[in-house]
């Protein structure tokens, strides 16, 4: 199952887990998935202003390659990347 | 200023290192860095860049000394509670190695005074705790041509990455919005081992050693004790870096010695 990592400031909204592995043969299932888990973080997953997608280290547009037609694989590590400054 | 060590007696454990020696101790004697931000990340880079040796230290931050930076900052010590950040550090790293020159600058970054805070700088170092101050500072080493070393935290998390346009993207390629600062939570271990990761690219880039994260952020979560790496693309519509031309091999500015080639 596919794995995706959550950024410390989104830890909040799941329980404070740091990864969880989805059920989802695309992106858009994954991501679903985890918004029907954790209904909390759908204004930081729907906010794509903030919110890159990387897959397996390597970014996904998701505007152009569309949620649904990236296909997720078995061992896919989804990372959710949001701006952090602290200093 | 005349240091009380002798010179390069100090250094012979780090001159001894494989392909080093006093060559790469030279580089560093006339290196120029400026750290942006003193807080949990500026302590540990400028600490470790002062230990090093290089040889001209500027250190900016507008800000005052707080109680609640003491679990972290610790350029910083309880009597310097309510002294300016800038010569609280500065009596720090002084009384650390006499051979290093540094220059306090306790002011704000902004568009207006990024110039001569930066100017001259061999490489600088990103230790602000807010996207605007750091937008700044991008746009400034960009159009500059000098390389930057980004890092941030959050919690026990933080990210390293080094940039240098057109060799890399730019923060704003990265990051082209960021919601305004507030106040995050920090363990002191996370922004120390992450500014440590900051000052490591940054000796490494001035002496011409190892492989730098361009192009590479690299992602550290003490709570799992994981790094990560993600791939990072400039965005060729960047409006910051953009105009920056594409694909040429080289590093602007200081030794360009170091590639991630
Ligand atoms: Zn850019």
């Amino acid at each position: 199952m596919p794995k995706v990592i959550i950024p410390s400031p989104l830890r909040e909204y799941v329980d404070e887990r740091y990864e969880i592995q989805l059920e989802g043969k695309s992106l858009a299932e994954t991501i679903e998935a985890l918004i029907s888990m954790y209904p909390d973080l759908r204004p930081a997953l729907l906010d794509t202003l903030f919110l890159s997608i990387f897959i397996n280290g390597k970014k996904i547009d998701v505007e152009k390659e569309g949620w649904d037609r990236v296909i997720m694989n078995e061992d896919d590590e989804v990372s959710l990347i949001i701006p952090i400054a602290g200093g | 200023m005349t240091s009380l060590v002798p010179s390069f007696d100090r250094y012979q454990r780090q001159m001894g290192l494989p392909g080093w020696g006093r060559d790469a101790q030279e580089r560093l004697r006339h290196s120029s860095v400026l750290v942006a931000g003193l807080g949990g990340l500026g302590s540990a880079v400028a600490t470790n860049l002062v230990l090093a040796g290089v040889g001209r230290l500027r250190i900016c931050d507008a800000d005052t000394v707080d109680v609640t930076n003491l679990n972290r900052q610790f350029l910083h010590k309880e009597g310097s509670i309510g002294s300016r950040k800038a010569s609280s550090a500065m009596d720090t790293l002084a009384s650390l190695n006499s051979g290093v020159e540094i220059e306090p600058v306790s002011s704000c970054i902004d568009a207006g005074n990024v110039a001569e805070i930066a100017g001259g700088m061999s490489i600088i170092v990103d230790c602000l705790d807010n996207f605007e101050g750091r937008y700044v500072l991008n746009r400034w080493a960009v159009e500059a041509g000098i390389p930057l070393v980004h890092g941030a935290v959050w919690g026990l998390e933080g990210r390293v990455t080094f940039m240098a346009p057109p060799r890399t993207p730019c923060l704003a390629c990265i990051f082209p919005n960021a919601p305004p600062a507030g106040s995050v939570p920090v363990l002191g271990a996370a922004s120390c081992a992450i500014g440590s990761l900051q000052a490591m690219e940054a000796v490494k880039y001035i002496v011409g050693q190892g492989r730098l994260l361009e192009g590479r952020m690299l992602i550290f979560d003490g709570a799992t004790m994981r790094f990560c790496e993600l791939e990072l693309r400039r965005n060729s519509q960047c409006p910051v870096c953009g105009r920056v031309g594409h694909g040429k091999n080289r590093l602007p500015g200081g030794s360009g010695k170091a590639s991630s080639v």
